[in-house]
């Protein structure tokens, strides 16, 4: 699915050796298709690849390097696709602690000439902070970090190298964006998992040949270490090219389901991304994408969820008025079980519309609703109950206060 | 009656003074008290105040004064002794001054740690100043932990959570790692053996993180009473450290009782059961409404006391809640709820194994009954100092059973009673200890060259785990290149992780009730046995050793079940030793192989032997060091090969007891085995072993101590009562046969050369024994 284009600046031949440890002397110059790098600090490989993984031909993706393309995301400040930067680690151990370290870091970034993915790989533990040292530079060209499961793996991994080496990490603060997470949102109501695989056969349709399996990985680097055989590395390298490939490919699949959802989407996917846009408070977005997700779901479940969801957003944002015409609407659905359109217009009435009769009755019907299903909690039924004692005071004492 | 009457029973009883070979009364003390130290901050002599604590004791003082200087500090004093201000005082008075600071306290379990952060809040709360203390073991929960790492000021611990649970993950801790002021190590008599070798390797990597964050913590160690806490403390933190060993502390008049079950048989030397004679004992104060602790040596004792005691205090209903047992298999909720009962009174009396000898909070019991040594001078004084923590008096029995050493102490108080406690001994740098951190250490930071990890052949080492693929090293530092987690797989504790559960099949929904560790299943929970529960039976149905599960259903019967251990013993190496003489000794690595073979039944109260059963269970063994003896010659007394085996028999069961005393361990740190023709000396051979795998050097002090040994095996011998052989010698005459005390006494002479063995036996009345040979 991709192809390494040749490296165009010229291989040095490797002296790094020379002030090294004379016994560790088998990295003889091995440059995996890259660029070795040398600098006080040490050597590395560094191997620029332009991927043909993801199409970047179609007219629309100059609009994506302009300023505010990724309005959706919960970052405020205007960011463009062009100011991500992808990252993947291949690592020596998958049970995390201390001794395990990244020894590939793949990063990838969008460019007017298409992906370009740039490997950072040490052929020895010694070339770790050098490697780290360049990475870190590098990383401070751009604005936003994204990941796949980063989150919770690779960056504290890499955080717990940098510390090793005593340099400081790049502060992302909020600026991390875990397509994990954001995949979840979308897709786990209809795909069996969302591993990063799964994800790319079911959504992005790649398909990848000749894969090493992931928890192969750990295995190779300190078999390569003991017998300098470069074979298996490269298929590592491979590996990592098109993770970081396959995520920069979702991202991109993810910006245009957020730029125009209710044509692309759907209604899975409409929820998911009007929830995401809820989340990001993008407010008027989120509400059309509920609408939009209401009209297509096929799915009872889904379109339930949907209303649900677009009350509460109604009602948060927009005051309970705004949300009465759902909750009736949910209520007044054939063969309704829900208690809580009824609770939200019962507490309307009560308190906004003062109309203490009508929020009786709602009451009422809630408390028949939660006796038929066994499933609520006695916290509900307690609660109903005491709202109706409430009720019926007030409408007595209104009675009172007119008589 | 109350507690003073009692005593006073007990001392006009002719019946039971004639049982008792010493009666010591330590006199109460007075309170000793020092300066408020100028460093602490007046807020904390207020709060001090608020707990109602106006001066503090001198031990007190001083161990604040030397910490506040900086120094590493090991308070030593008795029970109750307001230990925990000692540390507390310091780390809170450094927080107050820095609120970054953060301090580390370590706990040998974690009943211990439950009680320090209870006590930690409740001057947190008369301080009012938020400092956070958090305990962060294996019961934290996950969503908690961030928290506790990122903030926590106290992080209140043991050792196997510092060393599987925080050290791998440092990058993690940072915050606490840098600015670590204090480590607190409690209990550090409790870091003996082979957990002891750990805590060391453990401190250790512990030394190695804080100095690559910068920080340079104070230790403050506190212990119980053993002979060397400076000593202890010093190998296992490896920095100088100042001693605070004079308690200013009152104490109330307490009496140290030693009693001895009387002879039933003088002939062969039976004496009462001592578990029958402290259920007599115990009976007295219970029913008098007094609280009291009853400690037995084994789980199997625990529960036959248990039972015992029940039936003592069952009321109408059948309640007999106030009893309680308390012991390493209980689950630790069941533990919980003793420990609340004791100190609500509640609960009049519990039977513990060593498990509450530590400090845990009980409140103030008044009498403490020992039933049988507890193999140590410093266990017992901790077991008898679990009565009379408050200032009123207390009574401390001890109940000999029939074993050597119980029958040597109970008849030579003195020794007990001026004898040093025992030594703390470790040997951080067992090899097998010893490269399991290395391993975790080199995971955690990679090794500089030059590094020493307190030892100077750390190099080699290295090189080797190199060979194994392990570390790799470039440049100048060895990095572990292997793809697991190292810490996981080692245990502080031997075979603390390889716990066989107990479960109850009697009811449809089976429930675990216990759990016993992998090596003493085979005899605990073998099929068939009788597993003693809270005093209820319950027999073995299944036992799968693989899926680490025993299946137990209820039963009622009038017998419990004790299971015989076989032992053989391989040499795999010697690593010194010397032929001259009529003994030869040595010493090297052995492979000792134990089999359950079978099983006695035996009845209640009469505890006679009913019957007994097979064991089919695979082998166990044990890679370790030993001491072994090798006659040279074999004296003229000894006719045949039965001779030598009962002779030997005979020695071995002396030699164990007194071994044990002299190098001051646990007699369950070492073991005996004989050969009347060993398969790798050719002579009659005596082994001594350390019990842990790769042992922790008591065989290098045997052999240096040699002679030494025999010569007080035979004086003990000699005071013995007994004609042929008791349970308190050689062993019972039935088994080592009429003559056993004899030929044991002759190989005993040959070894040390000695020609006066036969006129030895003269005085001993052995003149009017016909010996058959003779």
């Amino acid at each position: 699915m991709t192809s390494s284009s040749p490296s165009p600046e010229k291989v040095l031949p490797d002296h790094a050796a020379d002030h090294k440890d004379s016994t560790k002397d088998e990295r003889t110059g091995e440059d995996f298709g890259g660029r070795i790098i040398e600098n006080p600090e040490g050597s590395f490989v560094h191997r620029t690849t332009v991927s043909t993984a993801v199409r970047t031909d179609d007219p629309a993706y100059s609009d994506y390097l302009k300023e505010g393309s990724c309005w959706w995301t919960r970052l405020e400040d205007g960011f463009s696709l062009g100011d991500v930067v992808f990252l993947d680690t291949e690592t020596t151990g998958l049970f995390g602690g201390a001794g395990s370290l990244a020894f590939l870091i793949g990063i990838g970034c969008f460019t007017e000439k298409g992906l370009i993915i740039e490997q950072y790989l040490m052929r020895d533990f010694d070339e770790e902070y050098p490697m780290l040292k360049s990475l870190l530079d590098r990383l401070k060209e751009f604005r936003v970090l994204v990941t796949f499961n980063g989150k919770s793996f690779d960056w504290p991994l890499l955080e717990s190298r940098f510390i090793f080496s005593r340099l400081k990490a790049t502060d992302w603060e909020d600026r991390h964006i875990d397509l994990l997470h954001l995949s979840r949102r979308l897709w786990s109501r209809c795909l069996e998992n969302c591993s990063l695989s799964t994800i790319e056969k079911g959504i992005l349709g790649l398909y990848r040949e000749d894969d090493i399996p992931g928890y192969m990985i750990p295995k190779v680097y300190p078999e390569y270490l003991n017998t300098g055989d470069p074979a298996e590395m490269s298929r590592v390298l491979k590996h990592n090219e098109m993770d970081i490939a396959a995520m920069s490919a979702l991202f991109l699949h993810i910006s245009r389901l957020f730029q125009d959802p209710e044509s692309r989407g759907d209604s899975f996917e409409l929820l998911g991304i009007a929830s995401e846009l809820e989340r990001n408070h993008k407010v008027q977005e989120a509400a059309k994408c509920y609408e939009c997700c209401i009209r297509k779901a096929r799915n009872q479940h889904i379109k339930a969820e949907a209303k649900k969801r677009y009350a509460y957003l109604m009602k948060r944002h927009f005051g309970p008025a705004e949300a009465m015409d759902v909750w009736e609407d949910i209520a007044a659905g054939e063969g309704n079980m829900f208690v809580y359109p009824y609770v939200e217009m019962a507490k309307y009435l009560e308190h906004s519309m003062k109309d203490f009769q009508k929020a009786l009755d709602c009451t009422e019907k809630a408390i028949e609703l939660a006796g038929r299903s066994g499933r609520q909690s006695a916290y509900v039924k307690k609660e109903l109950l005491a709202r109706k004692r409430r009720l019926l005071k007030k409408i007595e004492r209104s009675r009172n206060k007119w008589a | 009656m109350n507690i003073d009457q009692l005593a006073d029973q007990l001392r006009n009883s002719k019946d039971i003074m004639s049982n008792i070979t010493h009666w010591e009364e330590i006199e109460p003390k007075e309170a000793k008290f020092g300066p408020f130290p100028h460093g602490l901050r007046p807020e904390l002599k207020e709060v001090l105040q608020k707990k109602g604590i106006f001066k503090l004791y001198s031990h007190q003082s001083k161990a604040i004064e030397l910490s506040l200087q900086g120094k590493n500090v090991v308070v030593v004093t008795p029970t109750a002794s307001g230990k925990t201000l000692c540390y507390n005082l310091p780390v809170i008075n450094e927080i107050m001054k820095n609120d970054d600071a953060r301090a580390l306290y370590l706990f040998p379990t974690k009943a211990l740690s439950q009680d320090q952060v209870s006590e930690l809040h409740e001057i947190m709360d008369l301080l009012d100043y938020p400092i956070k203390t958090y305990t962060y073991d294996g019961d934290t929960p996950v969503s908690a932990r961030k928290a506790i790492r990122q903030a926590g000021h106290i992080v209140v611990t043991n050792p196997d959570m510092l060393h599987s649970g925080i050290m791998p993950h440092h990058t993690k801790w940072v915050k606490l790692f840098e600015n670590l002021k204090f480590v607190v190590i409690d209990e550090i008599h409790s870091y003996r053996g082979v957990f002891g070798s750990h805590m060391a390797n453990v401190i250790r990597r512990l030394h190695r993180i804080c100095r690559f964050y910068g920080s340079n913590p104070r230790f403050i160690c506190c212990s119980a009473t053993i002979a060397n806490p400076k000593e202890l403390a010093e190998r296992i933190i490896e920095r100088e450290t100042e001693l605070v060993d004079e308690s200013g502390a009152p104490s109330g008049r307490k009496h140290l009782i030693f009693y001895n079950p009387p002879v039933v048989n003088r002939q062969l030397g039976i004496r009462k059961s001592s578990v029958l004679e402290t259920k007599k004992l115990a009976a007295r104060f219970i029913q008098n409404g007094i609280q009291t602790i009853l400690f037995a040596k084994s789980r199997l004792t625990v529960e036959v006391l248990v039972t015992y005691l029940k039936q003592l205090v069952k009321d109408k209903l059948g309640n007999s809640e106030k009893i309680r047992g308390y012991r390493g298999g209980y689950l630790p909720n069941q533990r919980r709820e003793i420990e609340k009962g004791l100190r609500t009174g509640d609960i009049l009396g519990v039977v513990s194994t060593n498990a509450l000898e530590l400090g845990i909070d009980i409140g103030s019991l008044q009498v403490s009954i020992m039933c049988g040594y507890p193999g140590t001078i410093s266990s017992t004084w901790q077991q008898a100092g679990r009565a009379g923590r408050r200032n009123d008096t207390s009574l401390a029995i001890l109940v000999a059973s029939s074993n050597p050493l119980d029958q040597y102490i109970i008849k030579h108080p003195e020794f007990f009673l001026k004898a040093n406690p025992e030594q703390g001994l470790i040997n951080p740098n067992n090899l097998l200890i010893l490269m399991s951190h290395i391993k975790c250490a080199a995971f955690e930071l990679p090794f500089e060259d030059g590094e020493t990890f307190g030892i100077d052949f750390l190099e080699p080492l290295l090189a080797y785990l190199e060979e194994e693929k392990v570390l790799r090293h470039v440049g100048s530092r060895w990095h572990w290149m292997a793809e697991n987690f190292p810490a996981s797989d080692i245990s502080l504790r031997t075979a603390a992780n390889e716990n066989v559960i107990i479960i109850d099949i009697t009811r449809p929904e089976h429930k675990v009730i216990g759990e016993v560790d992998r090596f003493s299943a085979p005899q605990l929970v073998h099929e068939e046995a009788i597993y003693i529960h809270e005093g209820i039976q319950y027999q073995v149905e299944k036992l799968d050793l693989e899926e680490k599960k025993a299946y137990v259903r209820k039963v009622n019967v009038d017998y419990y079940t004790d299971a015989n251990l076989a032992v053989t013993l391989k040499v795999l190496d010697v690593f010194q030793s010397e032929e001259e003489g009529a003994a030869g000794r040595s010493w090297g690595d052995v492979m000792v192989s134990s089999l359950v073979t079978m099983f006695k039944k035996i009845k209640f109260d009469t505890h006679e032997n009913l019957g007994w059963g097979p064991v089919n269970l695979p082998e166990l063994e044990l890679q370790t060091t030993a001491y072994w003896m090798s006659l040279n010659e074999i004296p003229s007394g000894l006719k045949s090969q039965d001779d030598i085996q009962n002779g030997l028999m005979g020695i071995a069961n002396v030699l164990g007891q007194i071994a044990s005393l002299y190098l001051m361990c646990d007699p369950r740190d070492i073991n005996v085995v004989y050969h009347v023709k060993s398969p790798f000396t050719g002579k009659p051979t005596i082994y001594i072993y350390d019990s842990s795998p790769g042992g922790i050097g008591f065989s290098q002090r045997l052999y240096q101590m040699h002679t030494e040994l025999f010569k007080k095996a035979k004086d003990a011998l000699s005071e013995c009562i007994c004609d042929n052989g008791c349970p308190a010698c050689v062993g019972p005459a039935a088994e080592v046969t009429e003559n056993g005390k004899y030929l044991a006494q002759i190989i005993l002479g040959g070894i040390l050369g000695d020609t006066q063995s036969e006129e030895q036996a003269d005085s001993l009345g052995l003149h009017d024994f016909k010996l058959p040979f003779a």
